[in-house]
């Protein structure tokens, strides 16, 4: 079954359109990576599922609710954007068990959650007395992300969480998103700029280009290196004009 | 916060502008005003550098962007130096000095020495602006001098209070010359830049201009663990309350509003206020709300920085509505409570508190609750602290008619037929039905709150 829908989005920013999506389906479970160049409408798409922004036309639909109607999904979806979803005057604890007591979690249990994440934070994060304003990038970013992941989401959104950290975290969350997609039930939308992360533990890749769609496809051995192609491609200029016209005109319309 | 900026530009420019008068209704058989006035420099210069010392910031953000760049460290010195002196703590003395200057001075020693006194007056006010950018400076790095100088002027004032000299007839003896002998006017220029090269050297001494800035703090151990264990609107007002407690804008409002308490002195302690009811309701207004108003009026503002965050965390905006409202109710009570040994003067004041506490938190919470939803501007909370604009719109202007224009209007009704008494009880009564109804008030604000999110979140996410 459909755990997520978008019906028909379309998103415009001073008369352009910044995202045109007919369709785009999400069964229970799935793990979908998004990929595509600066200003592809990335954000654009996850800003209009978590309903920060008002979409032009269409909607989104989480296990059968408008999102911008309802406000159910909100206990369900987990999701970080940017350092705009962390309170910066908190330090990563306070912070943590705001979450959790939202989410229900009495503090032995979020204690035991969160010692799981423990490698994680590379022993940075908590019982420090820094608050989260006062860490560096990387570091506000691993408590965004896990902070997303406290309320034991059935659907989850992080935009770009490889970008900022340092190598060997980068492969730690990897491996934590892998696990969490082949042992629960969880339907994750990530979006990144590391083709290599994403087909990794994304069953599903979607490329987005001009706030389009324009390709779909179910990970396989090949799908790395078609994914290469196609932003090579884009290089050496085969994203013609004429179709790039065409975008334009469409949105015109 | 723009409210009270207004407020103080207002009160001082009439009182710099009626100085003349004032001061010759209560010296009536001086003969030249000027020596009066200049008597008084001084105790205003002590006053003027404790409100800088506290309120105004050391303006090092704006130079943050140079430093990388190819631009000598003096210059870059000499413009945060030269740029600090645009600001509201410059305009205030000038409120004195230009009124004086061309209502007082052409009449007593004639016109031309009235430019050559404004000159020296500027020199005089820009000293005492450089003076207090150095105390703060030094107070960082080498607390000593900054306690030494802070001694000598606590000294002299004590020295003062206890008859040993006479700080009135020093000050004549030093400010009257910039009108009896205007050759005079050179030294207040010359201690001007003199203090200048003193913060100059001062500043090119130090290896890094923005030490200031970065300093990061360690975190607060002040919790409100009785909140947080009150369920999720408790942790709610907790975090809002770490809002306050530990950023400075938010910090200098509350300040401020201890500071306001003692606002009523002011009216209570004279007989032509004392007994004017209209007056005292407005003081209780002010008194007893002065918080909610200073804070109520960027409700959700402050939160800009996390806005996307707060429209997809696992709460109801119900829950987040009615823990600023219980907030503004606290804050209400508190300054009540503070505020109760006005009783001194009279039962008249608990009267008259008691009903502005309960307008303020039974109409005015409503009245902010609902304004918030039109806030859409940004509020960096690491930025400034006193007589910051960033947020302010013309929402913050209009505000103050419900707020406080209408009460008085209201009360001002019943005081024209002598019943102010049937006045305290009508607004009480109106503040109780407020209160009984504010779950009423709170669906109101969500519906407008809804409507108006995605503005908001889009202004939001512009920092300037």
């Amino acid at each position: 079954m459909e755990i997520l829908e978008v019906k028909d989005l379309t998103k415009v920013y001073n008369s352009q359109t910044v995202l045109d999506i007919p369709e785009l389906k999400f069964k229970a479970g799935q793990s979908m990576g998004l990929v595509g160049n600066n200003g592809a409408g990335k954000t654009t798409l996850f800003r209009l599922i978590l309903d920060l922004i008002k979409a032009n036309r269409g909607s989104v639909w989480s296990k059968g609710e408008d999102v911008s109607k309802s406000e159910v999904w909100k206990k369900y979806t987990g999701s970080f954007i940017d350092e705009g979803f962390l309170i910066d005057y908190l330090s990563p604890d306070e912070y943590f068990q705001f979450i959790g007591r939202l989410h229900g979690l009495t503090r032995g249990d979020l204690e035991a959650r969160l010692s799981q994440y423990e490698d994680f934070f590379a022993g940075e994060i908590r019982g420090g007395k820094k608050y989260i304003r006062d860490l560096s990038k990387g570091n506000q970013k691993k408590v965004g992300v896990v902070g997303a992941l406290l309320g034991d989401p059935d659907i989850l959104i992080l935009d770009e969480p490889f970008a900022n950290l340092d190598p060997s975290t980068q492969y730690r969350l990897r491996d934590e998103l892998k696990k969490l997609d082949q042992q629960t039930d969880i339907t994750m939308l990530i979006s990144s700029h590391d083709l290599g992360h994403v087909t990794e533990f994304c069953e599903r890749i979607v490329i987005l280009d001009h706030g389009k769609v324009v390709k779909d496809i179910h990970t396989n051995t090949e799908t790395l290196s078609e994914l290469e192609d196609f932003f090579i491609q884009k290089i050496k200029g085969k994203a013609s004009p004429v179709e790039e016209g065409e975008a334009f005109s469409e949105s015109k319309e | 916060m723009a409210l009270l900026a207004l407020y103080f530009l207002a009160s001082f420019g009439a009182l710099g502008f009626f100085m003349k008068e004032i001061l010759s209704d209560s010296f009536e058989d001086a003969t030249k005003l000027t020596p009066i006035f200049s008597g008084g420099i001084l105790f205003y210069l002590l006053a003027d550098l404790v409100m800088r010392f506290f309120l105004q910031d050391l303006s090092v953000i704006s130079v943050q962007h140079y430093l990388t760049l190819p631009i000598s460290k003096k210059k870059i010195i000499h413009f945060l130096l030269q740029g600090s002196v645009f600001n509201f703590f410059n305009l205030l003395p000038l409120l004195f000095i230009l009124p004086w200057a061309f209502r007082v001075i052409p009449g007593e020693y004639g016109l031309d020495v009235a430019l050559v006194w404004i000159a020296g007056m500027l020199g005089v006010m820009l000293s005492n602006h450089f003076l207090a950018i150095y105390l703060k400076r030094i107070l960082a790095v080498k607390a000593a001098v900054f306690w030494g100088i802070a001694l000598v002027f606590i000294a002299s004032y004590a020295a003062h209070y206890l008859g040993y000299i006479a700080l009135d007839e020093i000050s004549e003896a030093i400010y009257l010359p910039l009108a009896t002998q205007p050759v005079a006017v050179l030294w207040p220029l010359v201690l001007m830049l003199l203090i200048y090269f003193v913060n100059y050297r001062f500043l090119l001494g130090m290896t890094h201009l923005d030490r200031w800035r970065t300093k990061a703090k360690e975190a607060s151990s002040l919790r409100f663990s009785y909140l947080e264990n009150r369920g999720v609107l408790g942790l709610m007002m907790a975090n809002e309350l770490k809002l306050i407690t530990r950023n400075r804008r938010t910090k200098t409002a509350l300040y401020l509003s201890v500071f306001f308490a003692f606002y009523g002195l002011i009216f209570y302690t004279q007989e032509a206020y004392s007994d004017n009811y209209t007056w005292l309701m407005f003081v209780g207004i002010f008194m007893t709300g002065i918080f909610m108003i200073n804070y109520g009026q960027f409700l959700v503002s402050w939160e800009s920085a996390y806005f996307d965050g707060i429209l997809t965390r696992a709460y109801s905006m119900e829950e987040f509505y009615r823990a600023k409202y219980y907030l503004m109710v606290l804050s209400c009570v508190i300054m009540y409570l503070l505020t109760l040994p006005y009783m001194y003067f009279g039962m008249k004041a608990l009267y008259i508190n008691t009903a502005t506490l309960l307008y303020n938190i039974g109409i005015n919470t409503a009245v902010l609750l609902y304004a918030s939803t039109y806030n859409k501007k940004a509020i960096d909370l690491s930025k400034g602290s006193a007589f910051n604009y960033q947020g302010t719109g013309a929402a913050q202007f209009v505000i103050v008619i419900p707020l406080m224009i209408v009460p008085l209007l209201v009360f001002q009704a019943f005081n024209v037929f002598d019943e102010p008494h049937w006045g305290l009880i009508f607004l009480s009564a109106l503040g109780i039905g407020g209160i009984l109804s504010h779950r009423l008030f709170i669906r109101q604000t969500i519906i407008n709150f809804k409507e108006k999110k995605y503005i908001n979140a889009a202004g939001y996410r512009q920092h300037d």
